[in-house]
């Protein structure tokens, strides 16, 4: 079917693109055309497996998440797909430890730049009484939102004293840092704190926490695109063979993961295993090559803790000693845990952990909408707008509509 | 936290663009993507370029999807040549709704 044509004119060109977003987010019909397709596929495993056969496919990132509660998508499955979040929002997974260090030092009169994400995100110790970077701004500490390291960057070459950056994020926002960092585009007065952690590694381990736990195993893995736009498809494409699931790295319409379950759906129905692209308007199969040359240069991947999960292995980045006059780190000796003196950091009685591993529900909670909600977060998943719990509390992921 | 917004690139310099996310918003970004031009598309990210978006890829999975849809309503019996009609002109309608200007 040839349907494209070679466009010029940059005032359609600009149409195009829009019109190509508007299609994924909204055409109705195709959306009814792939819902019946998934449905097709559902019967053809029903008549091997019987009617009560479950899949269950998980993603791992909260836009993903997003989409499929603001959109309503579980609604449109059968009930024999399960969609679950896995760990896919680095606010949530934060350990106390990097916010505690924050919160120190921007009580001490060091000027902390932080996105709004992390702002509220709160310490399972307080330190002088504060738990967050929100209350240590209330109490005097210097803290400053920003919209982008760019806009920090701008900031601190203004300010007089020393800054540091909280440096929250996976792949996907890994860059923003690494290229002015070897590009000398970070003035000496400002530091990174490195909270960056990477997201095939801690997939593997909610995957295999499930098979530890004996709950029902994951049957399929809907990749995040942003991150894989950085990353590229290859290292979903490792993971999907070593666990032997098939994986489909998604775009965030709901046309995108519409098509990605369906995707999954074919691949087990011929026993492929591997990695498809099913966003290939943005990720490519070996990524962003300069983007990975420039983390490369800037970062060592170290075994990391992740907030109420402990260390998992080759999962973080932590600033190349070369850059440690820019590492927050060594230039005001912060402690950091390591795996014999790591503590579990969640709030007792807080089911975040299982939350970001897939493993339980945010209705599961008992604090989830009761002492728990957006405006007065207690754990990190109900922080970021990213986190599970959050998005169930905004946009009713909740409700069964099926019951 | 990694959302990703579509937006134009407007003006360039080494490290930076300025971009157009439309309805007037136009911000300075870091640019992570190599052989970037006025003009092109990319998915920004807490103010990083981190890729171009490809108009032509998109439709390409959506013709991929039609394929599989013609398989499948093949498998049930239906006639081929009709199916594929009917995709052809859905096809059509969608490329032609990006094309008007």
């Amino acid at each position: 079917m040839e349907v494209s044509k070679t466009l010029t004119n940059s005032n359609i060109q600009r149409k195009f693109n829009v019109e190509i977003e508007s299609i994924y987010r909204r055409d109705r019909r195709i959306a009814g055309e792939i819902r019946v397709l998934i449905h097709k596929y559902v019967d053809k495993f029903a008549k091997i497996h019987g009617r009560s056969f479950k899949f269950k496919f998980m993603n791992f990132c909260g836009t993903h998440e997003w989409t499929t509660v603001h959109y309503g998508i579980r609604s449109l499955l059968p009930e024999n797909i399960e969609l679950v979040a896995g760990p896919g929002c680095p606010v949530c997974i934060t350990p106390s430890f990097l916010v505690e260090n924050a919160v120190k030092l921007s009580l001490e009169g060091i000027r902390v730049y932080t996105f709004g994400d992390a702002f509220k995100l709160p310490a399972v110790e307080p330190v002088k009484g504060v738990r967050s970077l929100a209350e240590a701004r209330a109490s005097g500490g210097d803290v400053v939102v920003v919209y982008s390291f760019l806009d920090a960057l701008k900031e601190a070459s203004n300010h007089r004293g020393d800054s540091v950056f909280l440096a929250i994020g996976f792949e996907t926002t890994a860059p923003g840092y690494a290229i002015p960092l070897i590009n000398n585009l970070i003035p000496k007065n400002m530091y990174i704190l490195s909270a960056l952690r990477l997201t095939p590694p801690a997939a593997e381990y909610a995957i295999m926490e499930a098979k530890r736990r004996s709950m029902p195993p994951v049957d399929g893995i809907i990749a995040p695109g942003h991150v894989s736009a950085i990353t590229g498809a290859k290292p979903w494409d490792d993971l999907s063979k070593r666990l032997g699931i098939p994986a489909v790295i998604s775009g965030f319409e709901p046309l995108d993961l519409l098509l990605s379950i369906l995707e999954l759906l074919r691949m087990i129905w011929k026993n492929e295993v591997g990695a498809r692209v099913e966003y290939r308007r943005v990720v490519s199969w070996d990524g962003n090559i300069e983007s990975l040359k420039a983390i490369d240069a800037a970062f060592d991947v170290v075994d990391s803790p992740w907030r109420g999960i402990g260390f998992i292995e080759k999962s973080g980045l932590e600033v190349k000693d070369v850059y440690s006059h820019y590492d927050a780190f060594k230039v005001f000796g912060l402690d950091k845990p390591s795996k014999t003196s790591w503590t579990n950091d969640s709030f007792s009685g807080c089911k975040c952990t299982e939350v970001i591993l897939g493993l339980a529900k945010p209705v599961d909670c008992k604090f989830f909408l009761k002492v728990c909600n957006p405006s007065r977060p207690l754990g990190p998943c109900m922080v970021s707008s990213e986190g599970t719990c959050s998005i169930w509390a905004r946009f009713g992921g909740h409700l069964n509509l099926k019951s | 936290m990694c959302w990703g917004v579509p937006a134009r690139v407007l003006k360039l310099e080494e490290f930076k663009a300025l971009v157009d996310f439309g309805g007037g918003i136009e911000r300075e970004v870091l640019v992570a993507v190599e052989d970037l031009k006025v003009g092109d598309y990319v998915i920004v990210h807490a103010g990083v370029a981190i890729s171009k978006v490809d108009k032509e890829e998109a439709l390409k999975v959506l013709e991929a999807y039609m394929d599989m849809a013609v398989q499948l309503a093949k498998e049930d019996g239906l006639n081929e040549e009709d199916v594929k009609q009917y995709y052809r002109e859905l096809m059509s309608e969608i490329s032609g709704a990006t094309n008007h200007e």
